[in-house]
């Protein structure tokens, strides 16, 4: 089920009202079938899976807890991250992967398998399970800390299967830990007129973000990336700069929405950004965007590759931006984003005693060091993104090569439509300057603060928004993908 | 403090439905998209098929031209889109559609109206088909269509308030045909223009049918489809004219195609009208479509073929 769709209108209030009509005792069962009924909704056969993973991390949990031997916990572990991996490896990754073996096997000449041989296998066919990326994660880290001794296993197999499919954060994230939502889910909430408008107005910037601002981003960028070769070079810039935008507003709509949903219940999801855009570098920019998804890389991969220096720190820094490249899809365009910014990220650290001593030497204030820092993150972002946003490395490179070709073309409204291009800047403009003051955490102080005559309003102006200029197209969430 | 909220919210809401519902219903009063006009109307009769139908054949002409007959049940509408590829959700569109057991039923068939992306079984081509224009619409036939404008429409409601996304070349007639003419409000597409488009156009189909392959479940579901249509009435399948360039394409693509065609046209006793070879008669605004003048005299060509195959087969 989508958040933006009419389903969803209909799902998440008779959630609500049954939530806070129950007695607590039953609640975590409510929330399980609610949960479970959101996912069957968006892919009823796949819900094995999802099943599958909680159960072998619910019983490897409890016997890595009960083991006296250090190899026994191990092994506890091992098979619940291969269940995992598994899992990933044979829904996202199978195709890719045979295809590259094979690609490999051509490229020496070899003929294991005949064309038709290798057709009949379909793996082609196996669905993209949706949100496998983020539950996998999330139970792997449940699985993780428990061998760490960080947390205890949850005996109650209901309130587990509900910390793995929580439907709010079920298919998008942020990816929770066990240690931090798991408490939550099983202490009493009591009806909190706070929390509910908190998290309604949470959820009603986050429709905001995605119908009006980031689907219509997506208008722009999709007939940019529809012509690579386009000789406008403006345009293309524009599209990849509007794509580094729709992106962020689009994961962060989704986000909102999943804050504002387990709020109005009471419940607390981490934020997973932190005004990423006006980072001044790579490194800060990696501290803010997707924050649930690059601590946890920071905290079961990137910290195990670098302790007692079992490996240098720009090869962790490699391995650790890779896997975050695969974990996006399953193409090489993923990766190649990924290991640019690793790249990127490595020489900034790299040269950054060299330029603050060029940077001192002109005499360049704070302010204008952070704001030449903030554009040269902006510039590298949207060239970075266009491996991201294009379906394969050649027309990424086309797109790259038509980028900066500048025939002198002044061209930009490739929709034909000047006022649309014109909303679209005004938008990003406004929704930065909010960010730029509320921070991604506080965006419903917006409204809590202001006079009774101010919110009713507020709330006027955001119906007719939303009516007039949502982008009516059911768009699913880019991160659905991943 | 929870009662008031409680009030609130539901005022909030209901101010938000009706709010939307006048929006919705203003854009429906005045030009919605090019394709609104083919799901407004029950059928006496139907012109299914691609884009090429859906700018190449008048239902007006031919109402006209069979009513000496007086046989057939009316309107006429055009119900051909660029995404309607036979499938189970373009076959369930049309039985919603029609209202008739005598009706003149013409399906415009190229190998493009049987491929689907490569790797789709059954089951994916038809997820597929349902996130299209045809399968988010459930209504097909009212007027004004909120349902259509709720699922399918895609723009924001702001443009009740204007037509500028119309296309000054293009006429969307209420029988669904989409008229485009060389000589528009502002300006008048050129011979440069045409061969322009018509070099984009070959680009995008080629990049496209990379992606693409002949669908065996769009073939079932087009018998399905001939099969149904022939128990509502007489059904007339046509291959309309297009550039040398175009059709060469095409027939790269499938290359016993009008053969089989053929087969199939002779096995149901129907008939299978070609018009490949006539191509040089008309003309095209973008190299695949055609424009305006030729659509009628393509559309009287049609009609004049199928008064003959009636007088030959009702008298």
């Amino acid at each position: 089920m989508l958040f933006n769709s009419f389903e969803f209108l209909i799902f998440f209030p008779v959630m609500i009202i049954g939530f806070y009509s129950l007695n607590h005792k039953y609640r975590w069962l409510w929330l399980l079938l609610g949960s479970y009924f959101f996912y069957i909704a968006h892919e009823p056969e796949l819900i094995i899976l999802l099943i599958v993973s909680t159960l072998v991390d619910y019983f490897c949990g409890i016997k890595m807890h009960e083991a006296k031997k250090a190899s026994i916990k191990k092994r506890y572990l091992i098979l619940s991250i291969i269940t995992n991996i598994g899992i990933l490896f044979v829904f996202k990754y199978l195709f890719f992967f045979t295809n590259n073996i094979e690609w490999v096997l051509d490229f020496f000449g070899s003929d294991v398998l005949t064309k038709q041989e290798a057709n009949s296998y379909n793996f082609n066919q196996i669905l993209l399970p949706v949100g496998i990326s983020f539950y996998t994660f999330q139970t792997m880290s449940y699985s993780i800390e428990i061998y760490r001794g960080v947390i205890k296993p949850e005996r109650h197999m209901g309130k587990f299967a509900l910390y793995v499919s929580f439907f709010p954060q079920l298919v998008a994230g942020p990816v929770e830990r066990a240690s931090r939502l798991l408490p939550q889910l099983k202490s009493e909430t009591t009806i909190n007129v706070n929390n509910i408008k908190k998290g309604i107005i949470m959820m009603a910037w986050g429709f905001f973000l995605k119908l009006v601002v980031a689907d219509r981003l997506g208008l722009y960028v999709d007939e940019a990336f529809r012509t690579p070769d386009s000789p406008h070079s403006l345009s293309l810039i524009l599209g990849s700069l509007f794509f580094c935008f729709q992106i962020y507003y689009d994961f962060s709509a989704y986000t909102s929405i999943a804050i504002g949903a387990a709020k109005t219940m009471g419940y607390d999801l981490i934020q997973n950004f932190n005004r990423p855009i006006f980072s001044t570098s790579f490194e800060e920019f990696w501290k803010r965007w997707h924050i649930s998804f690059t601590t946890w890389l920071r905290d079961f991969i990137y910290k195990p590759l670098i302790r007692n220096a079992r490996y240098p720190r720009l090869i962790a820094v490699v391995i650790v931006f890779f896997i975050n490249g695969l974990w996006h899809g399953a193409n090489w365009t993923f990766v190649i984003w990924s290991l640019l910014n690793a790249f990127i990220l490595v020489v900034e650290i790299s040269t950054k005693q060299f330029r603050h001593k060029v940077f001192n030497t002109l005499k360049l204030s704070k302010r204008i060091r952070g704001f030449l820092g903030w554009l040269t993150v902006l510039g590298l972002m949207t060239i970075t993104l266009v491996f991201f946003r294009s379906p394969n490395i050649h027309q990424a490179l086309v797109y790259l090569e038509h980028m900066f070709s500048f025939q002198g073309s002044l061209h930009i409204n490739i929709l034909g439509n000047a006022f649309e291009l014109f909303l679209c800047l005004v938008l990003i403009f406004i929704v930065q300057i909010i960010y730029y003051y509320k921070g991604n955490r506080k965006v419903y102080e917006l409204f809590t603060k202001q006079t009774r005559i101010a919110k009713y309003s507020m709330c006027f102006a955001y119906i007719f928004v939303i009516v007039l200029f949502a982008i009516n197209r059911q768009n699913s969430f880019i991160y659905f993908q991943f | 403090m929870l009662k008031s909220f409680v009030i609130k919210l539901v005022l909030i809401a209901i101010t938000f439905i009706m709010v939307y519902l006048f929006f919705v219903n203003k854009l429906a009063n005045d030009f919605v998209d090019p394709h609104y006009n083919k799901f407004t109307q029950q059928a006496g009769g139907l012109i299914l098929g691609l884009s090429r139908a859906n700018e190449g054949i008048s239902p007006t002409i031919i109402e006209e031209a069979l009513a000496d007959y007086g046989l057939f049940d009316l309107p006429m509408v055009n119900f051909a889109l660029n995404e309607a590829h036979f499938g189970e959700v373009y076959l369930k569109a049309i039985k919603n559609k029609i209202h008739t057991r005598n009706g003149v039923f013409i399906i415009s068939i190229s190998p493009g109206n049987f491929t689907a992306p490569i790797g789709l079984d059954a089951k994916k081509t038809l997820k597929y088909d349902k996130r299209l224009t045809l399968g988010k619409v459930d209504n097909y036939t009212s007027s004004p269509n909120y349902n259509y404008i709720m699922n399918a429409y895609g723009a924001p409601l702001y443009n009740g308030f204007h037509d500028l996304d119309q296309w000054n070349h293009r006429t969307s007639h209420h029988n669904g045909w989409n008229e485009v003419k060389l000589e528009g409000k502002h300006d008048t597409i050129r011979a440069t223009d045409i061969e322009n488009w018509k070099a984009l156009n070959m680009k995008f189909y080629k990049e496209k049918i990379k992606t693409q392959q002949i669908s065996q479940y769009r073939y079932e579901y087009f018998i399905k489809t001939i099969t149904y249509l022939k128990s509502k009435g007489d059904v007339f399948l046509v291959r309309m004219p297009s550039t040398y360039e175009f059709l060469k394409f095409e027939t790269e693509l499938w290359k016993s195609f009008d053969y089989e065609m053929d087969s199939i046209a002779e096995f149901y006793k129907i008939p299978y009208f070609n018009y490949i070879n006539k191509s040089y008669k008309y003309k095209t605004y973008d190299g695949s479509h055609l424009e305006s003048e030729s659509a009628k005299s393509f559309t009287k060509e049609l009609t004049e073929d199928i008064k003959v195959y009636l007088k030959s087969n009702h008298s």
